[in-house]
């Protein structure tokens, strides 16, 4: 529930707050005395309201001790705030001999907190700019996919570059040779009667189970220059190799 | 700044601290080798007309600490005739690049059996000399067999 007054301030009982419509940022809270008294003068716009009743339903009611002066005080504190909302406008007048009442001459309007204000003469209140909440956590957990990706990809990376990409070359019986680094398709069959000649050469075990070849050939043996070839025989066990047996020749 | 808010960026400082400790923690672990392994090597080097032949049992083992050794025992065949060969090298290694190590031979203990000329093995075997250091990359076959090799070739497959 809140207050339009004379068109030109908020005020909003439940807590105190005083505003201009349009600029909700800038608000003066109230003491709980001088919101008491407000809250009085408006909901009895109009009326003149004794003094014994402030003390009584504004003092009396909170197990406080009021008094004229403290009264007067407040009064005087009020019309101050109020003014600083709308200098042009005498909000609080005193009626002599019995106590103060809101200017009935200024318009008051009762609204709910969802009602829109008057749009005429007033300036529409700007919507407040939404706080964004999920930034800083979208920003925290953007951050920690990062430093994740990051740390875990560089390992990811190193360890899939430790370990190479054997590719099958031919088979010997049912062991497959495969090759330790791509070779172009033209030089496989130069390859596959390069590993043969080999294995023929050095009398290796033939192919006994779970027994796998690797086979290496610099580029420039191809090109009839000499060079490097490395034959490694490996046997496994369980899909690890136990042993390995490597020949290697240099200008074959 | 709200408690609540306060406490979600100390909860993602927290993981994110776990995360970075954790990383380096497996890159240091992936960085310090822990190799020992075994293998046969046969080979032969006929460059300039000089076969040199070496058939051996290579045990190479690299420690966490950047130390290492390999020992090597078999029979090698110059021009100048056959020998037995038996010892160690001891070294000390440092990663250069992901899969690249540097070793440099600190220490070279020869056993009894070995009968090799001196010079024999710096002359076909580059950087395996005292004091020599040398390049070598280690890599690791599909069913973990350690491939030790230099820039341009494997030299030979060892299994633990």
């Amino acid at each position: 529930m809140k207050y339009l007054i004379a068109n030109a301030l908020i005020y909003r009982p439940e807590d105190g707050v005083l505003m201009q419509p349009g600029r909700e940022e800038e608000l003066v809270t109230l003491t709980a005395t001088a919101n008491a008294i407000l809250s009085l003068l408006v909901t009895r716009h109009g009326i003149a309201i004794e003094r014994e009743t402030f003390l009584s339903e504004v003092w009396d009611v909170r197990g406080l001790r009021g008094s004229n002066s403290s009264l007067n005080q407040y009064i005087s504190i009020l019309r101050k705030t109020l003014a600083v909302f709308a200098p042009e406008h005498q909000f609080i007048i005193t009626v002599p001999k019995i106590g103060f009442m809101l200017n009935p001459e200024l318009s008051v309007q009762r609204q709910s907190d969802d009602d829109d204000l008057p749009a005429v003469g007033l300036p529409k209140p700007r919507p407040k700019p939404k706080k964004k909440r999920w930034l800083w956590p979208a920003l925290l957990i953007l951050l920690t996919l990062i430093n994740f990706a990051f740390g875990m990809g560089k390992l990811l990376v190193d360890s899939a570059e430790s370990r190479v990409d054997a590719l099958p070359l031919t088979k010997i019986g049912q062991c497959p040779i495969y090759t330790l680094r791509p070779l172009p398709e033209a030089w496989h069959e130069e390859a596959i009667s390069m590993a043969h000649r080999i294995l023929q050469k050095v009398r290796l075990p033939s192919c006994q189970p779970n027994t796998v070849f690797y086979f290496f050939v610099q580029d420039s043996i191809f090109y009839g220059e000499g060079g490097r070839v490395v034959l490694t025989r490996c046997v496994r066990n369980a899909g690890k190799a136990v042993t390995c047996h490597t020949q290697y020749y240099y200008e074959w | 700044m709200s408690l609540t808010l306060r406490r979600t960026i100390l909860l993602f400082v927290a993981i994110n601290l776990v995360i970075l400790l954790t990383t380096l923690l497996l890159y240091r672990q992936q960085a310090y080798l822990n190799i020992d392994c075994q293998g046969n090597l046969t080979m032969e080097d006929k460059r300039g007309n000089n076969t040199f032949t070496l058939d051996s049992l290579v045990a190479v083992h690299f420690a966490p600490n950047g130390r290492g050794d390999f020992n090597l025992a078999g029979n090698v065949t110059t021009p100048q005739g056959q020998y037995a060969v038996s010892r160690q090298e001891s070294f000390k290694w440092r990663r250069v690049r992901n899969t690249m190590y540097e070793i440099e031979i600190v220490e070279v203990l020869r056993y009894g059996l070995d009968n090799v000329p001196p010079g024999t093995f710096e002359r076909y075997l580059l950087g395996i000399g005292l004091h020599q250091k040398r390049l070598v990359k280690i890599r690791y076959t599909p069913d973990n067999g350690i491939i030790i090799g230099n820039l341009y070739s494997p030299l030979f497959v060892c299994s633990k």
